[in-house]
């Protein structure tokens, strides 16, 4: 006879089999939750240096995310914002500044700018961790949070002008006050859309007809329209589309008045008189508003960044026309302003 | 007899045994027997299983044979004990747990990964698009017009400038692999140092330039420089001269000086400036020297040499499928060893070193008898000289042209009789002295005979460089002398290249050393100032008159360093000079030091003009009027950053890569001399010849790891330097390769070096090559890495103090008995003895054309229908990448390597891993001697000597081999882990991190491409160090640093700057190889689909292709019909495929064969006339 304590262990723990398939599911399930964490970074959220609120800028003040991240529509990396950008609407002395809410978060930004560091609690460098290199250069080192390995190759450029969301990827950063990985990033998880899409490879594709090569709706000619080099009549005609000036963009002005000779080669549309004063109203009001808020850099960084503009290469402002040469040479407004021309030209 | 192909022949001279037993039936290359490998796992290995079974008690003969001591055994055992005590299974067991849950709960963590912005973008600047900066750099003195690729500031690869004439967008080797120079952490780092006894302790700059302006004050100062040919370096020097007044002596000092050259020049034109030679204006090259590796040729030379063996089209459209077209230039090399020139000379003629002039003589000789004019008379006697050269073997029209010298002169007169021009050069690092002046005067008399005065020879005049052609020494001599007082060296190291004048340096009361490292010449001084790397600093240079180029900063300085013009006018300054003062402003506080965090020496703040400054005046003033241009100045000056080139309005009509322009240059000056020259002595017994390094140059770069491992163009060593030794001579006492021989010269003691036998080597030659042998702690950690043989360093300026080098010394070898394994790529990769590297007579090509259809394959389908047993059918709807080489331009320079390695972050694996045959070059150059042998014949003792004479006159085949890009890949079907596959563009992809790393591709690719990484190599510096004994290095490891791998061997910064961060860092066992650079071909996706336009051809090329100084490489798309690539492969009787019709890979790369453009010989004409039977000898090996 067999005593019951002495029954085999299958026995005993089949005498148990909800306590065992409890924690059987307790232990798969945490299992699989730190796997997927562990190997795909979902929900990855490193604390910032500065904290920095998508889900004011992009979500309350709905400012579009190509103003910051306006390398995503011409590079393969979205880019982090250069300091200028930050200072464009945060420089000393603006209302920005003033915002009681988000006093620290600013304060630290300035300070980063001015100084080069700044202290968190009386600590010193970024929580008093010399190693943790947060300001070094006057800018703010960023936590990075998403990652690709070194061999995908993956361009920010094609899915943006393929019209494709920030969101699709990157979740609702809108509403986010620290940023988190959204998706995890995987191979298959790329495949989701790409097997269903007309793009090389997809199920719609068809090598044979070229024309049936699209990507989230927008074919390969929209797609080429949507960012074009940086060309201020370009960004003047799109004005012109929303319907303030006449959209006329086939005959081309022999040679503009506001024009030197090296951007001539791209001359304003012809005829309208109003797309030139355009262009001027736009300058005029820059300067004028550099001119009010005055300059708040300290006179040597301003020195050098004014002989910083003044050797600029010849090829970089026979781009631009004579009235934004002006203004690069002559005003300081620009200085501490986005760099990029959509950054104001949206 | 048979023609034969082969890579190593060491065996064939002197292994009496493997020669009698190798088979009657051995096809191509397979006579060579294969290396033994004795210790397959090395010595320690050996050992660990020889201590094993010493202690279960079996006796131990191999153990014996190893040499080992009992008392070696138990220290091995000890160590093994100390590094891993007490490990058993438990134990074991115990950590490999550990480990396992180590490794998972640090997958939970993710590692902080830190992301800088700009402080403010530059206008017109993409983040993850490169930044492209026109600059120059300098290839040992000479300068190269370059375009600079950086990333985030940081330059990742060096390319050439499509604008400049003399770079036409190709870069040679040792100017790319500069960049790594760049990065060199052992670069002097932290400012300037001043000798304290018997070591030097750091000072600021202040303290430098008061103490050295101080010394400046008085007393006769002295400038040793490189060659100085920019206007602004010019007239910095001039401003200098003027600041103190007849006190300063200045003087370019070059480890290779062209003196016999200019003295030559001198006496026959009453001209001593340095003439310009243009191979490619000339359509036959008559040779006395190493025209393409000597030290003083340089990319310009390289590119014009291309040109000339290029085989000339008779128009682009007619050529398409049709072969019949015009021939190629003619080179004729007379040498008396096998140089590069050598195995690219169509004519190589084998003549001991002294006897060069009286061969040169020779050939003038015979073409004054033909044109009626008289020889000098001190030269008729060189006529009278008895020469016994091999004759051209063939029958000729002319019977009197089986002289080499009469065939030489005939080839020249038959291109000065068609109105055509003709080149003759002399020069090499050993052929500069007192000796060489007459053949000089030759190589001067027949170039003015010709008419190549003034078209392919052009002599600057004033215009021309500042070079070394004597005034160095004179300088030195007066150091010895006493009469200078300070001296300063900048961008020289005379005390290595020229130990002898360590005296006269040490004469000198104040020397003043500016330069990267403490060097040998620094060592001696009483300061040193840190200078830039070229990338870093401003400067500009002349190549050829009227010819500027500009050189930008493409980086902030990484160290606390100054540029040498700088340093130069700051000590002017403090010493009193108002010429450089300036107003001090206030210093910028953003200019810091890109690694070191310092703020760097501002010549503004410290009241000094600064360099910047200076040349941007000068170019504004001398060189934009030169230039004839009529833009403002800042224009002007935008425009010359931006194409890094100026030229003169009397260069400026120079085609570029087009059509030669043949006008003469300058007015033809007549030959004048006629007074005496002396003629070398005879030779007798052993002479050792001196020559520059063909990867090293003049040694500046042996701590360039790129180049140490890079295979020297001929003997395909990596590594070490040799003594290279005729077949006859090695046969003669019985060395073989690898043996280590005691070299004694005259005058000098006697050191060991390991020999290697080098085929095409004359009787009676050795050669030993400089630019090898810095002195411990002088050049670098990777320099040092090089073991003493024998505690001596081969320095090969060691062995005579005369300068410049004589022809030859007298030299002695005894046999030490020992051996040292040379690190040589070519004894792997053999082919197996199938046809692959092919080669064809110029002169009797179109019988092949008839019969070559059978080679038409790939694209137009294969003649033999298209049967596959891989059954796969690849679609190709876009691109189909593929290549084209031409193997008769292909010079061996290894370029291509080079460039691999920058755009591909293709790792360095270190000397002992090369012997093991892990080389990762993607690319690398196969060379391949041909000659016609016996192979029959077997046995005595007389045969292998006919065979060792067969070995010196061979011909040599260049073929640089990449991956294949088959389209039946025999690769991809057998990877279990889909790790390598076919992408629509053509390429053979491989995914690194699929790889679980079973090598079964590289067991099944017939070419030998794929690489293997063993050892994590990119985290190594220059591979593992003592990777040979793999147990001792991890012991040796373990006690010191704690880790498998020791600290000093590791990468660090700031070398990871310069990865390429297009492409991967491959990890530990994944295997590798060449994609056609696939981060280049897929940025064609986003300008066809950002600009809604097919790619042109050529617009974007692999790194290979592009920097291929002679063309030989030719990138683009097989889709395209009129695409470069589909011409070339589709010159049928030419082109072919590598191992095509018998594995039928169907490779997406062609050759074009090495075409020679020599009489045909006997044996070859007899078997174009009878094409069934030669299509049976002589083509054995292809059917």
């Amino acid at each position: 006879m067999t005593e019951p304590h002495q029954l085999p262990v299958p026995l005993q723990l089949l005498k148990r089999f909800w306590v065992a398939l409890a924690i059987l599911l307790l232990v798969a399930g945490s299992v699989s939750w730190w796997f997927k964490n562990a190997f795909y970074d979902t929900g990855y959220a490193p604390e910032q240096p500065i904290a920095f609120y998508h889900k004011v800028h992009a979500g309350e003040l709905k400012i579009d995310c190509k103003y910051c991240h306006f390398n995503a529509e011409r590079g393969k990396h979205p880019g982090i914002p250069p300091m200028s950008v930050c200072l464009g609407c945060h420089r000393p002395g603006n209302v920005t500044t003033e915002n009681t809410q988000y006093q620290k978060e600013i304060a630290s930004l300035l300070a980063v700018a001015e100084k080069g560091s700044y202290e968190i609690d009386g600590k010193g460098p970024y929580h008093g961790e010399p190693d943790n290199v947060v300001y070094d250069g006057g800018v703010v080192h960023w936590k990075r949070v998403h990652k690709l390995p070194d061999h995908v190759y993956f361009s920010h450029q094609w899915h943006v002008r393929a019209g494709v969301a920030c969101q699709t990827c990157h979740g609702p950063i809108q509403e986010m006050t620290v940023v988190r990985q959204f998706s995890d990033l995987t191979m298959g998880w790329c495949l989701d859309c790409h097997r269903q899409s007309k793009y090389v490879g997809g199920r719609r594709y068809d090598p044979a007809d070229p024309s049936s090569f699209a990507v989230g709706g927008a074919d390969r000619e929209t797609q080429r329209q949507r960012q074009l080099p940086d060309d201020v009549v370009e960004f003047v005609a799109r004005q012109v589309d929303t319907g303030k000036a006449a959209p006329a963009v086939e005959s081309h002005a022999p040679e503009s008045t506001d024009h030197s000779a090296e951007s001539a080669r791209q001359p304003l549309p012809a005829g309208e008189a109003g797309r030139a004063t355009l262009v001027q109203d736009v300058v005029e009001s820059h300067a004028q508003d550099a001119k009010d808020h005055g300059m708040a850099l300290p006179p040597e960084l301003r020195a050098a960044m004014q002989a910083k503009v003044a050797n600029l290469p010849i090829w970089r402002l026979s781009d631009l026309p004579e009235t934004h040469r002006k203004y690069y040479t002559d005003a300081a407004g620009f200085q501490n302003a986005p760099t990029q021309c959509n950054t104001c030209h949206q | 007899m048979t023609k034969t192909y082969w890579k190593n022949a060491d065996e064939l001279v002197a292994a009496p045994a493997e020669i009698a037993t190798a088979s009657a039936d051995a096809t191509l290359g397979a006579s060579v027997a294969p290396k033994p490998r004795g210790d397959e796992f090395g010595p320690e290995v050996a050992r660990a299983i020889a201590d094993l079974r010493a202690r279960h008690g079996h006796a131990n003969a191999s153990c014996e044979s190893e040499g080992n001591t009992p008392a070696e055994l138990d220290r091995l055992r000890d160590d093994l004990r100390a590094a891993v005590p007490g490990l058993n299974r438990r134990g074991f067991m115990q950590i490999s747990g550990a480990a396992a849950v180590f490794a998972l709960a640090a997958c939970g963590k993710k590692h902080p990964d830190t992301l800088v912005p700009w402080a403010q973008q530059p206008e017109g600047t993409t983040l993850g698009n490169a930044v492209y900066y026109s600059t120059t750099l300098r290839d040992s003195g000479q300068p190269v017009g370059v375009v600079v690729k950086t990333y985030d500031g940081r330059p990742i690869k060096i390319e050439g400038n499509i604008d400049h004439p003399l770079s036409r967008g190709r870069c040679d080797t040792q100017t790319q692999a500069a960049l790594l120079n760049l990065y060199d952490p052992d670069r002097l780092q932290d400012g300037p140092h001043q000798r304290e006894g018997e070591s030097f302790k750091p000072i600021s700059w202040d303290e430098l330039d008061a103490a050295v302006g101080g010394a400046l004050k008085a007393g006769n100062v002295g400038l040793l420089t490189g060659a100085i040919d920019g206007p602004a370096a010019k007239r910095l020097l001039l401003d200098l001269a003027a600041a103190f007044p007849k006190r300063f002596m200045h003087a370019a000092f070059s480890a290779f000086p062209r003196v016999g050259e200019a003295q030559a020049r001198k006496l026959a034109f009453g001209d001593a400036s340095l003439p310009v030679y243009r191979a490619d204006l000339a359509e036959v090259m008559v040779s006395f020297g190493d025209f393409l590796g000597s030290g003083t040729t340089g990319l310009a030379e390289q590119i014009e040499f291309g040109d000339l063996r290029r085989l000339k089209t008779s128009s682009a459209g007619a050529d398409r499928g049709d072969a019949k077209r015009g021939g190629c230039g003619q080179v004729i090399a007379f040498e008396p060893t096998m140089s590069q020139l050598g195995t690219v000379a169509d004519v190589r003629v084998r003549v001991a070193a002294e006897q060069l002039a009286v061969a040169a003589w020779g050939v003038a000789g015979a073409v004054a008898k033909q044109l009626g004019i008289d020889l000098p008379a001190s030269a008729a006697k060189a006529l009278d000289a008895k020469l016994e050269l091999k004759p051209i073997d063939g029958p000729h029209a002319d019977a009197g042209q089986s002289s080499p010298l009469a065939f030489a002169a005939s080839r020249l007169l038959a291109a000065k009789q068609a109105g055509k021009h003709s080149l003759v050069w002399a020069g090499g690092a050993s052929q500069q002295g007192e000796d060489s002046v007459s053949l000089h005067l030759a190589v001067a008399f027949l170039n003015a005979t010709l008419g190549n005065e003034g078209v392919t020879v052009v002599s600057s005049g004033d215009a021309g460089p500042i070079a070394d052609t004597g005034a160095a020494a004179e300088l030195l001599k007066a150091c010895a002398d006493g009469q200078v007082d300070v001296l300063i060296v900048a961008g020289a190291n005379p005390a290595y290249a020229w130990p002898a004048c360590v005296a006269a340096l040490k004469k000198v009361k104040t020397l003043v050393v500016l330069a990267d490292r403490i060097d040998e010449t620094a060592a001696l001084a009483g300061f040193v100032a840190p200078t830039l790397h070229g990338l870093e600093s401003w400067g500009d240079a002349e190549a050829r008159p009227g010819m500027y180029s500009l050189q930008q900063p493409c980086i902030p300085p990484l160290w606390d360093c100054r540029a040498a013009e700088e340093s130069l006018m700051a000590f002017a300054v403090a010493a009193g000079a108002a010429a450089f003062a300036r107003e001090k402003t206030p210093a910028n506080p953003t200019w810091i030091s890109v690694v070191a965090r310092k703020p760097l020496w501002q010549a503004a703040a410290h009241g000094v003009a600064s360099w910047q400054e200076m040349v941007r005046a000068t170019w504004i003033d001398a060189v934009k009027k030169g230039s004839g241009s009529a833009a403002d100045d800042r224009s002007f000056w935008n425009a010359a950053l931006s194409r890094g080139v100026v030229l003169a309005a009397s260069a400026g009509a120079k085609a570029q890569d087009g059509e030669a322009d043949t006008k003469a240059k300058s007015p033809a000056k007549p030959f004048r001399y006629t007074g005496e020259m002396s003629l070398p002595a005879a030779p007798a017994g052993l002479r050792l010849v001196l020559s520059a390094s063909r990867t090293m140059r003049d040694g500046a770069n042996l701590n360039n790891p790129w180049l140490q491992e890079m295979p020297d163009p001929v003997s395909k060593i990596t590594w070490d330097t040799y003594l290279a030794m005729s077949p006859m001579d090695a046969h003669d006492q019985g060395i073989r390769s690898n043996d280590v021989v005691t070299l004694t010269v005259a005058g000098a003691a006697g050191f060991a070096v390991p020999v290697h036998v080098q085929e095409g080597q004359h009787p009676g030659t050795l050669e030993l090559f400089l630019g090898w042998g810095r002195d411990q702690d002088r050049a670098g950690k990777v320099a040092d890495i090089c073991p003493l043989h024998d505690g001596f360093r081969i320095n090969g300026f060691a062995l005579t103090a005369q300068r410049p080098l004589p022809l030859a010394l007298e030299a002695t070898i005894a046999k030490t008995g020992k051996t040292y394994e040379l690190a040589n790529v070519q004894g792997h990769d053999y082919m197996e003895g199938r046809p692959v590297a092919l080669d064809e007579i110029l002169s009797i090509r179109d019988r092949e054309v008839e019969e070559a259809e059978q080679w038409k394959n790939g694209t137009d389908g294969k003649a033999g229908g298209d049967i596959s047993m891989y059954g796969t059918h690849h679609a190709y709807p876009g691109h189909k990448w593929g290549m084209a080489v031409d193997m008769n331009t292909c010079i061996g320079c290894n370029a291509c390597v080079v460039a691999c390695h920058a755009e591909n972050n293709v790792p360095v694996v270190g000397r002992d891993e090369v012997r093991k045959g892990r080389v990762m070059h993607w690319i690398r150059i196969d060379r391949y001697y041909s000659g016609t042998f016996d192979r029959d014949a077997r046995g005595p003792i007389a045969v292998r000597e006919k065979q060792a004479q067969a070995l010196l006159d061979v011909e040599v085949v260049n073929q640089p081999v990449m991956c294949q890009q088959c389209e039946n890949a025999p690769c991809e079907p057998v990877c279990p882990a889909n790790a390598t596959m076919h992408n629509n563009e053509g390429i053979s992809l491989q995914v690194y991190n699929r790889c679980v790393g079973t090598r079964y591709c590289a067991n099944n690719c017939p070419y030998k491409v794929r690489r293997f990484n063993w050892y994590q190599y990119s985290q190594y510096r220059a591979g593992p160090v003592d990777a040979g004994k793999p147990l001792t290095r991890i012991v040796t490891n373990l006690r010191t640093s704690g880790a498998t791998s020791s600290q000093s061997e590791l990468s660090h910064a700031p070398l990871e700057m310069m990865l390429n961060p297009e492409v991967t860092v491959r990890h530990r066992g994944v295997m590798e190889k060449c994609n056609f650079c696939i981060q280049r071909t897929r940025t064609i996706r986003d300008i066809e689909h950002g600009q809604n336009r097919r790619i042109k051809d050529g617009e974007v090329k692999t790194a290979c292709a592009q920097t291929c100084p002679t063309k030989a490489l030719v990138f683009g798309d097989l889709n395209d019909p009129d695409s470069e690539v589909v011409i070339m492969s589709k010159r049928t009787g030419t082109a072919y495929k590598l191992l095509d019709k018998e594995l039928n890979t169907r490779p997406s790369v062609s050759y074009l064969k090495r075409v020679r453009n020599r009489p045909a010989t006997a044996d070859e004409l007899g078997a174009a006339a009878e094409p069934a039977e030669g299509q049976a000898a002589g083509k054995s090996g292809e059917g």
